[in-house]
């Protein structure tokens, strides 16, 4: 039997690795990270479940395409310096990622060994690595290409803009970002919790662009301030426009006006970025309330109906359709569910209901039930007629999506916008509809992940280098 | 007793001798106005309101100071009465911040606006904490609305330098009640007095030194009775009224003083004596430090219990109880219990029921440490078991101790080596009155439960107190900890009066971005903040707002652009102190930074809708006075006519009338209380001449423009600008919405300008109370915190 063939039916053999976990009970009264990471020697051992495929298949599924195995080879044989060199090479923010990927739909969706058994627990071993060098201070800042004497400006300072100015900063161009609010790092500083993803890495990625040379202008809106034309005439050879999709969707119900009614982006900006959970050392208030209804069934939503229990209140979670159709991560479904947020499936919201003050005081609700799949594949629902009743609650989180916010587009009569709000891109180059001025992340694709903005961040990148090199597009 | 009969304006009335006319009338239910008058005080005819005529008696004796007598007819509402009181109380008025009282508005504001303003200066009833118990609103709504003599408002500074305890003279009317309540409650050795004369005259300690210095001992019983908001509970006053009183026992000290508890809708918000007799004197502890103990943030909320992993894992108190009293019913000796002697009789007979044969330990009142004797046995593993009713142990001692049970209501580094930790309720929180977690229990309580299960029979026991002082008679005598806990490290205040505290080092905040050039006050509550803002200056445009932040731990709130200079690189914001975050803001100092400016932010007024000849109406309340200016700046550049009415509950709270008359080709000024100009609002100019003009933009309070949106129809084009709550103010959390029309609006990014006769004013000034009680809390209360000035 050849080395190679011992060692993957030796491998195929283990079993994977779990990373430990905070009590669920504890963890729903406070905002440290859940799960806590690989220690080394676990780490190793599970690196050596990788088979090595010589097609693999993560490697395809992964949306900023990272070579899994060859970072996973590094951990096996503990280089895990390496590991991590190879790591940030190909993605900015692999701490973060290793943490808020939807990894059962991607790389470990397609991982090889996930038909007779478990996959590799990739992401686990992606934040280890990750974890290990900021931890241990062995990181490497990766080179910069000599300078190009170009310059570019990248608006929004989230998981596209950081990596899109990661790519183009280590391409040797001058990268300028402009940001809206206080703090650098987008959706990963306010909306993503701290018990998912500890603020401190944000910072640590942040600091790292900025070792780089990369400029961050906080508090300056573009838009508001310079429009992307006015950007262009300042002398930026190109611009990347990372924005995001900010701006809250509501239900429209009767009542969602009333006092207790809270976007998402309220909820989670009010607890993440300002820090209400230490008020009131910090200024900003919380939402203090006996009962939290969150409505929505997505990652934001988790993270909602999760900062509702520590923030001390019953929480409780109405999606319209059934666990299954649920866009939420796996893990997020089900460290919910371990901590004690209540499911409300198959319920649709219909009224909001209030007191004489205008507070909130409950939620008309009516059952559905799943009917036909539609073109898509997803099963539709329908209303369950005379089913409706109340849930009791003091406060609502609406968590039912995000638009982009219109600012750019309406200060910049040349970017054409589609019918959704997002911006109008050429699929391959992302280039929008003014000549050198590309765009990446929710901005373009609507509410989306993190790394599906990192893919198309590092995409639109690639062609601002072709751009800024004179070279034709496609 | 001896009774007599009196007629009081024509009706036979029975009174005892020896009761004064007043009180006379009023045991037969009949009114005479009185502020001086208390029915625990004697009297002192002070205000003179309560002036009568009686047959026979020359002039208008004051009815407090004359006994009745039989036979006696009395007249208490003549029409020379009638007029003689209203001149009476125009002149105690004229010195007082009375502007609301005399505005026709009051009643449908108050309406609007349900609490008042977190305001650092009472200017008026809507920004003065005392508005929800204000004797002063009380009598005048009963005598006049008219007040006619000019307003001589001394604007003394406020007197924010001792401990507990805010004065304003500016409200004080000189009824004596304060002193008089001094005086009688510590046995005729007032601390207090009126000091100086006429104009001058104010409540003060001799000399007019800092009470702390004095024999003032802080009990609290002057800032209790005072009925005009001049002497105020820094900590407590924004909560409002209680409605409910719960009678309970003091437990900081071994004199367990009986008072009651003050609680509003099942919150706890102070404490009060049961009465004005010495003997229900309390101490400054009982009086100021025990709300502030209890409302310390980050209780505990529920127990802990170790797991296999020895991690604390959150548990209730049925499970610990009960899974604690197991350990104890498998031990006979090498238990240990320890709680403070001034728990509860039944507390102390279940503690030492519970340490069977071990080591029962009553710890001193004020203790902060387990006896040495105690902490040697722990360190040489003397005992298997324990409870701990407090924070008496170190983290090391903790790990030396098998099964320990602390018993607390904060967290500390010794809890993360028990087995157990129990959530303590205080001060009543295991009674009905005051809402407590579920979790949270009592002493008593705990200790009961734990017995009860662990089948053991509490033996009562006689406590006896060592060397103990009250504390009534001398601050010097003050309990110095709670439960192990050093009072001054949870009331700050406790640090002045020279309490000990534990040290903590300072964490220097790092400088923030934007440099204050000049901050200068318009008026009380109202700053002119101006700031380097290079970027801000170059985009601003009229109608603009950013986002302020004070320093890092600032909240983000919204303030328009007043002014600004691209050339110069400054922007100039007008804010009104409303609570925590203005007030970080008012207090900043130029050369002092503040941490982040966000902006321009906000749709820019639309001038495109505007041509030269067009008449405009702009109508400026509150903030809105400032906010206004660069709308009509613009305005009049276009070349429109610009007409300008602005205003202020009072004349003393105008500002930039020297800007806006300077520019505006008309200029009113209106007061609530007709102290300037006329009488009234800018509603009342947009009532009268609204269909002179083409356009209205009305800038100021909800209410202001709510009564402004009655006459929205009278012109072509009538704009309002709206300043909700917000938190990013670029789109992203909807805080801001506002039902315009049948629409739902960001106000952040679709305002802040709408049309002022479509919007939801109701909605949204419920919408802007939502954090309310909150905002109390928000609000760092003691000496020397960065909102006290």
């Amino acid at each position: 039997m050849s080395e190679n063939t011992e060692r993957k039916l030796k491998a195929s053999g283990l079993p994977r690795h779990a990373m430990p976990e905070q009590n669920p009970k504890k963890r729903a009264t406070n905002f440290e990270e859940v799960p806590k990471g690989f220690p080394l020697e676990v780490a190793m051992a599970e690196a050596t479940r990788c088979l090595r495929c010589p097609k693999p298949r993560c490697v395809a599924a992964c949306p900023v395409n990272i070579n899994i195995p060859d970072f996973i080879d590094s951990i096996a044989k503990g280089e895990i310096q390496e590991a991590a060199s190879k790591l940030k090479k190909q993605s900015a923010l692999s701490a973060v990622c290793g943490r808020v990927c939807p990894q059962e739909l991607q790389c470990e969706g397609s991982c090889i060994l996930g038909i007779r058994s478990k996959p590799v627990a990739i992401g686990a071993l992606e934040r280890f690595a990750a974890d290990y060098v900021r931890e241990n201070n062995l990181e490497k800042v990766p080179e910069k290409a000599e300078s190009t004497g170009k310059k570019v400006a990248i608006i929004g300072c989230g998981p596209a803009g950081i990596t899109a100015a990661l790519e183009m900063a280590l391409a040797g161009h001058d990268v300028e970002i402009f940001e809206g609010l206080h703090y650098p790092g987008g959706v990963l500083m306010y909306g993503i919790p701290q018990f998912r993803l500890p603020k401190e890495i944000v910072v640590h990625e942040i600091e790292t662009l900025k070792s780089l040379g990369v400029k961050i202008h906080l508090n300056h809106l573009i838009g508001q301030m310079e429009s992307v034309d006015e950007l262009k005439a300042n002398g930026f050879d190109a611009i990347f426009i990372g924005s995001g999709a900010g701006l809250p969707n509501f239900m429209g119900i009767e009542g969602e006006n009333s006092v207790g009614v809270f976007s998402a982006n309220e909820f989670l900006t009010r607890f993440n970025l300002m820090k209400a959970y230490q008020f009131p050392v910090y200024g900003t208030t919380p939402i203090k309330a006996k009962h939290i209804i969150t409505i929505g069934g997505g990652n934001v939503a988790m993270d909602s109906a999760r900062t509702a229990l520590r923030a001390g209140a019953k929480s409780t979670l109405v999606y319209r359709r059934a666990r299954e159709q649920m866009p939420a991560r796996a893990e997020e479904v089900h460290h919910a569910e371990q901590e004690g947020v209540n499911f409300q499936l198959l319920t649709a919201p219909k009224r909001v209901i209030a007191d004489e003050n205008g507070k909130v005081v409950g939620l008309e609700c009516s059952k559905m039930q799943l009917g036909e799949a539609d073109a898509s594949g997803r099963q539709s629902v329908v209303e369950i007629p005379d089913s409706n009743f109340v849930i009791e609650c003091d406060a609502i989180v609406v968590s039912i999506g995000n638009r982009p916010n219109p600012l750019i587009p309406m200060t910049c009569k040349n970017l054409k916008t589609t019918k959704k709000g997002t911006l109008e891109v050429n699929p391959e180059t992302l280039q929008t509809s003014m000549e050198g001025v590309f765009a990446g992340g929710d901005v373009v694709s609507g509410a989306a992940t993190v790394i599906s903005a990192m893919g198309q961040a590092k995409k639109a990148a690639a062609s601002m280098n072709k751009y800024l090199r004179g070279e034709p597009l496609e | 007793m001896e009774k007599i009969t009196l007629t009081i304006d024509g009706v036979k009335v029975e009174a005892q001798k020896g009761m004064t006319v007043l009180q006379a009338a009023r045991n037969a239910g009949i009114y005479i106005p009185s502020l001086c008058a208390h029915k625990d005080l004697s009297p002192y005819g002070a205000c003179r309101l309560c002036v009568v005529e009686i047959d026979g008696v020359r002039g208008t004796p004051t009815s407090c100071t004359t006994p009745a007598s039989d036979g006696m007819v009395v007249r208490t509402n003549t029409e020379q009465l009638n007029v003689q009181r209203r001149r009476t109380l125009e002149l105690l008025m004229s010195g007082h911040t009375s502007a609301c009282f005399s505005c026709d508005s009051r009643e449908d504001c108050e309406q609007v606006k349900p609490e008042p303003a977190k305001a650092g200066v009472s200017t008026r009833c809507g920004t003065c904490s005392n508005r929800p118990d204000c004797t002063m609103r009380s009598i005048t709504s009963g005598i006049t609305r008219e007040m006619n003599l000019p307003h001589l408002y001394s604007l003394d500074k406020i007197e924010r330098d001792d401990p507990f305890i805010d004065r304003d003279h500016n409200l004080c009317v000189l009824c004596g009640i304060c002193f008089r309540t001094c005086e009688k409650v510590h046995n005729g050795k007032g601390a207090i007095s009126i000091i100086n004369r006429g104009k001058n005259a104010k409540i003060a300690s001799a000399f007019d030194k800092d009470w702390n210095f004095e024999e003032c001992t802080f009990c609290g019983a002057c800032v209790d009775e005072c009925p005009t908001g001049s002497l105020t509970d820094r900590f407590s006053k924004w909560y409002g009224k209680a409605n409910k009183l719960i009678k309970t026992n003091c437990e900081l000290c071994p004199e367990k003083c009986s008072l009651n508890l003050r609680v509003k809708n099942t919150r706890f918000i102070g404490t009060e004596k049961l009465s004005l007799n010495p003997e229900d004197a309390i101490c400054a502890a009982g009086r100021f430090a025990m709300v502030q103990i209890a409302s310390t943030a980050g209780r505990l909320a529920f127990p802990y219990i170790k797991n296999e992993e020895a991690e604390m894992i959150p548990s209730t108190f049925a499970e610990a109880s009960a899974k604690f009293a197991e350990v104890v019913k498998a031990e006979n000796e090498n238990i240990l219990v320890a709680v403070p002697e001034t728990a509860s009789n039944d507390a102390i007979a279940n503690a030492k029921a519970i340490a069977k044969g071990g080591d029962f330990v009553l710890l001193k009142f004020d203790a902060i440490d387990l006896p040495e004797e105690i902490k040697n046995n722990i360190n040489a593993g003397k005992y298997k078991i324990a409870f701990v009713g407090g924070n008496y142990v170190s983290a090391e001692l903790a790990s030396k101790i098998e099964h320990l049970a602390i018993f607390d209501f904060l967290k500390s580094d010794a809890q993360n080596n028990a087995e157990f930790v129990f959530a303590a309720a205080l001060f009543g929180e295991d009674g009905e009155a005051i809402k407590k977690l579920p979790n949270q229990q009592s002493l008593q309580a705990t200790l009961s439960e734990i017995c009860a299960l662990a089948e053991l029979k509490p033996v009562s026991v006689d406590v006896a107190y060592a060397e103990y002082k009250s504390p009534k008679l001398a601050k010097a005598n003050l309990p110095v900890a709670y439960m192990g806990h050093y009072i001054a490290d949870l009331v700050e205040d406790m640090k002045a009066i020279g309490l000990p505290f534990t040290k903590k080092e300072e964490q220097s905040s790092a400088k923030g971005n934007f440099e204050v050039l000049e901050n200068k006050l318009l008026a009380p509550n109202f700053h002119a903040l101006k700031i380097k803002a290079p970027e801000m200056a170059k985009y601003a445009k009229a109608g603009q707002f950013a986002i302020l932040m004070a320093n890092e731990k600032s909240e983000r709130s919204p303030f328009t652009i007043c002014d600004w200079n691209a050339d110069e690189g400054w922007v100039q914001f007008v804010l009104e102190e409303v609570g925590r975050s203005s007030a970080e803001l008012g207090r900043l100092k130029a050369g002092e930074f503040l941490a982040n400016a966000s902006g321009p932010l906000g749709t820019p007024f639309d001038f495109e809708k505007f041509k030269a000849g067009d008449k405009v109406l702009l109508l400026g309340g509150c903030y809105g006075i400032a906010a206004i200016y660069p709308v009509a700046r613009k305005l009049k550049e276009i070349g429109a006519f610009v007409s300008v009415a602005i205003e202020a509950s009072t004349d003393n709270l105008l500002f930039f009338e020297d800007k806006l008359s300077s520019i505006a080709d008309e200029f009113v000024v209106k007061t609530r209380d007709g102290s300037k100009g006329t009488k009234g609002g800018c509603s009342d100019v947009y009532a009268l001449r609204g269909s002179e003009f083409d356009a209205c933009v009305a800038i100021g309070c909800v209410f202001m423009m709510k009564q402004c949106s009655k006459y929205a129809e009278s012109t072509k084009l009538s704009l309002c600008a709206l300043n909700p709550i917000m938190v990013d103010g670029t789109g992203m959390c909807g805080a801001c919405r506002v039902s315009v029309g049948s629409e739902t609006k960001f106000a952040c990014v679709d305002g802040p300008f709408f049309d002022l006769g479509k919007v939801d004013f109701v909605e949204l000034s419920k919408r802007r109370t939502a954090y309310s009680l909150l905002e109390i809390d928000a609000i760092p209360r003691h000496l020397g915190s960065s909102c006290h000035k």
